[in-house]
């Protein structure tokens, strides 16, 4: 178990939204622990970094995540498609993905659940609710629960 | 001499003949026995008077004046009863002259003209009897009243008689009526009279005319066979009548006879006998003919049934020739009588195919002697019409129990079957409608759930960054405040974006249609127009070449070529944007393209690029709300074309769209 690393979780935001990455980065940034909060624009660089693809290519700058939160509405390749080729991998099936998103249609929760997601999130409106639910996230995650030891 | 004498006078006496002589002054000089047997004695009376009377008032006296030889017959009503004579006179005188007179010998002929009248008769009333029986037999229908009038006619003259006629009881034997008539003075039948005569009185007629045989009217006082019942003669208005019954194996059928004006005429029996063969011959052919018309009427009852009925019958012969057809079969075979198709096979009517199909049916039938049962068969009418017909065909069998022909009987289900198709049709109609409104409810639930997304969050960026605003203002962060300022007013922006490309897109789908000819290249000219700013601002080559005349709505297509040539200058790579145009003929449609070298589409999504709201490309790349390519398939689809994009050659993309050349009437 890697100390240092289990203080400073990595986690994978796979977001298309410039103005929506800017609202988790802040809510991150006022989180009690600290962290690495890594970006990318969609589906496709999201597996792209997870493969270390072009130019994810150096894995000191791609480092394995912790947790990946996902939206489910995004250009090219959408968050269901990016959840069910994650779950299909061993490699990567273990990682956490938390879908993080407005959509609250049923349909999408119970297949998010389908594809083996593990928590499902509907961003909250209000700046205040949204800084609480990412703070619940973190303390969930990376004080409560026990994670499997991740494989490099 | 004297000798010669008694010898002559001998020979006077006994001859046979009565023999008178007679002197010139016409008185009686010598008769012979014969004669005085005859005649009674008269010898010395003067016979002037008789000989008026034998020869006519104006021979009388003049009896010289006769022709010596003279042979006359004579009639004499004598005790003995009426007798025949041939009169002979010759002058006479003696050798010296002296004596001048008349000879007159009466030779009996009675027996010889009875013979011979008697054989005249039976061969008058023979040839009487066969000419009526030569002239009814074989006779057609429409000339037997007239022929048996005539008949009549020929009898009642024979017999002298005022009138002839028969009287008939009709079939059910409660009415009587006069069916024939003949009057020597061609008065008109008294017909009328016998319609008033009684049922019960029918009846007790025809009782009476059963037991009778030929009789005369009136009956003699206390004669047998009460006549009272009988009002022949009341009807007739005759006083005298002749009547036969006309029996049919004992049954009365009617009665015949002739009239007479004279209530005392007797009747000659050899006459009567006349009359019993006529009436023979006339029963006969009476009860041939109302046999004939029973069997016309049944076979004109049964052709009636048969032909009102809407089914085809028909009657094939051994050789399936038809041989009879009622009036829905020759309709169908657009036959206006039956004699256009007697004798004909399916062969001289249908198609080989469908013929040769109905003859193997109708062979198997004869063979086996079993019935085909409502097999369905396809009828091709003479008009060339197909027609479903439900048919079951029997074996036709004689006495022996061999198969003579086909009995075919025929039922239209064209109109049951049409109605099967319909539903048929109208279910399938349904079904397919059923899964396209189910499938564009899919489509409608997937478009609001995705707008009301695209919708909520630049909402849910105002309500956001307006918190984010407040707190950079609290932590007195300019740059945050002026950040969050733009996010909000750029939120606001692509609301407005939003609100306004999803009311295209309805507009689009809603619009109604103007259809017409419609020159792309004008619609061309009015995108670019449009586009003109941007086409600047991007530095964009546009080769505009000839495009095709369409059929279609001008503004909607305009629409399209704006959205699409929009897309090329938005999606554009280093270069600035190229834009060409490609036209290709595909039968009656029009595919017409617009290549760009811009920055192409991964063919693995070019199918979803359609869907609404559906974008390729972070926000911070490429502007847009990902409606329209929704528009430009909506329009597409309302012109009942397609529309798909490939990759264009040397990179960039090529959409394509078939649109219809000309009018063929819209289904929308």
């Amino acid at each position: 178990m890697n100390v240092v690393r289990r203080r400073e979780p990595v986690i994978l935001l796979v977001e298309d939204d410039p103005d929506d990455q800017e609202l988790t980065r802040r809510a991150f940034r006022a989180c009690r622990y600290r962290n690495t909060l890594l970006i990318v624009n969609d589906g496709e660089e999201a597996l792209d970094y997870l493969y270390r693809r072009g130019t994810f290519a150096d894995p000191k700058m791609s480092p394995r995540p912790h947790l990946i939160l996902l939206d489910l509405n995004m250009p090219k390749l959408d968050g269901r498609a990016v959840l069910a080729r994650i779950k299909e991998d061993p490699d990567f099936r273990r990682i956490p993905i938390v879908i993080l998103t407005t959509s609250s249609r049923a349909e999408d929760v119970s297949r998010s659940y389908d594809l083996g997601v593990n928590s499902y999130v509907t961003k909250p409106v209000r700046m205040e609710s949204f800084m609480q639910a990412i703070r619940d996230l973190e303390h969930y995650w990376f004080s409560l629960v026990v994670l499997p030891e991740a494989s490099v | 001499m004297n000798d010669h004498r008694e010898i002559y006078q001998t020979l006077f006496e006994r001859l046979r003949d009565p023999v008178i002589l007679l002197d010139a002054s016409g008185k009686v000089i010598e008769m012979n026995r014969a004669a005085t047997t005859l005649l009674s004695d008269i010898t010395g009376q003067d016979t002037t008077p008789m000989l008026s009377n034998w020869f006519g008032g104006d021979r009388g006296p003049g009896l010289e004046a006769a022709p010596p030889h003279a042979v006359q017959l004579l009639t004499l009503d004598t005790p003995a009863g009426i007798r025949q004579f041939e009169l002979e006179s010759q002058l006479a005188s003696d050798q010296s002259d002296r004596f001048r007179g008349t000879i007159i010998i009466l030779h009996e002929v009675t027996e010889l003209k009875d013979a011979e009248r008697d054989a005249l008769n039976r061969s008058a009333s023979a040839q009487l009897i066969s000419g009526i029986s030569a002239k009814l037999i074989g006779i057609e229908p429409h000339e037997f009243d007239e022929a048996v009038d005539e008949s009549l006619g020929r009898i009642g003259t024979y017999n002298s008689a005022a009138g002839a006629f028969i009287v008939q009881f009709d079939t059910m034997g409660d009415r009587v009526y006069l069916s024939h008539w003949w009057s020597s003075r061609d008065e008109s039948p008294p017909g009328a009279r016998f319609d008033a005569v009684e049922a019960l009185q029918v009846q007790a007629w025809r009782a009476t005319l059963a037991q009778s045989d030929l009789c005369v009217l009136p009956l003699q006082p206390g004669a047998a066979g009460g006549d009272r019942v009988e009002p022949l003669l009341d009807c007739l208005g005759v006083p005298c009548v002749v009547r036969l019954p006309l029996l049919y194996h004992n049954e009365p059928i009617g009665c015949m006879g002739l009239t007479s004006a004279d209530p005392q005429r007797t009747w000659p029996p050899e006459n009567l006998e006349l009359l019993k063969k006529a009436a023979q011959v006339l029963t006969n052919a009476l009860q041939q003919r109302r046999v004939e018309e029973a069997l016309a009427q049944e076979r004109n009852l049964l052709r009636t049934l048969i032909d009102s009925l809407p089914d085809y019958i028909y009657i094939k012969d051994v050789g399936s020739r038809f041989v009879m057809n009622n009036a829905a079969h020759l309709r169908l075979l657009r036959a206006k009588r039956q004699d256009e198709v007697y004798g004909k096979t399916d062969h001289d009517i249908f198609p080989p195919d469908l013929a040769d199909s109905y003859l193997r049916d109708e062979r198997g039938v004869m063979e086996s002697g079993q019935p085909l049962v409502n097999r369905d068969e396809s009828v091709l009418t003479e008009a060339g019409e197909r027609r479903w017909v439900l048919t079951t065909k029997v074996p036709l069998k004689n006495a022996e129990g061999e198969s003579v022909g086909v009995v075919g009987v025929g039922r239209d289900i064209t109109a049951r079957k049409q109605m099967a198709e319909q539903l048929e049709s109208h279910a399938r109609l349904l079904e397919q409608a059923n899964a396209d409104l189910s499938a564009r409810n899919q489509e409608l639930d997937e478009f609001t759930y995705v707008a009301s997304h695209d919708l909520q969050e630049p909402l849910r960026k105002l309500i956001s960054f307006s918190d984010v605003l407040r707190e950079d203002l609290d932590a007195g962060d300019m740059q945050g405040v002026t950040r969050a300022a733009n996010t909000i007013s750029s939120a606001a922006r692509r609301m407005k974006t939003l609100v306004e490309d999803l009311l295209a897109l309805s507009r689009s789908g809603r619009q109604s249609m103007h259809w017409q000819e419609v020159d792309l290249g004008e619609c061309l000219a009015m995108a670019l127009d449009v586009l003109e700013v941007r086409i600047a601002e991007e530095k964009a080559e546009i080769e505009v070449q000839p495009l095709p005349t369409v059929y279609g709505d001008r503004n909607l297509l305009a629409q399209l070529f704006q959205n699409l040539i929009g897309n090329a200058l938005k999606f554009h790579g280093d270069a600035p944007p190229w834009i060409t145009f490609t036209v290709e003929p595909d039968g009656d449609d029009w595919i017409v393209g617009i290549r760009d070298n811009g920055i192409g589409i991964n063919p693995e999504y070019a199918e979803q690029i359609f869907a609404p709201f559906k974008r390729l490309h972070g926000r911070g790349q490429y502007e847009g709300t990902g409606i329209g390519l929704a528009i430009c398939r909506k329009i597409v689809e309302r012109h009942e074309g397609r529309i798909w994009v490939e990759p264009a050659h040397g990179g960039g993309s090529h959409f394509r769209f078939v649109l219809r050349a000309r009018q063929e009437e819209p289904s929308t």
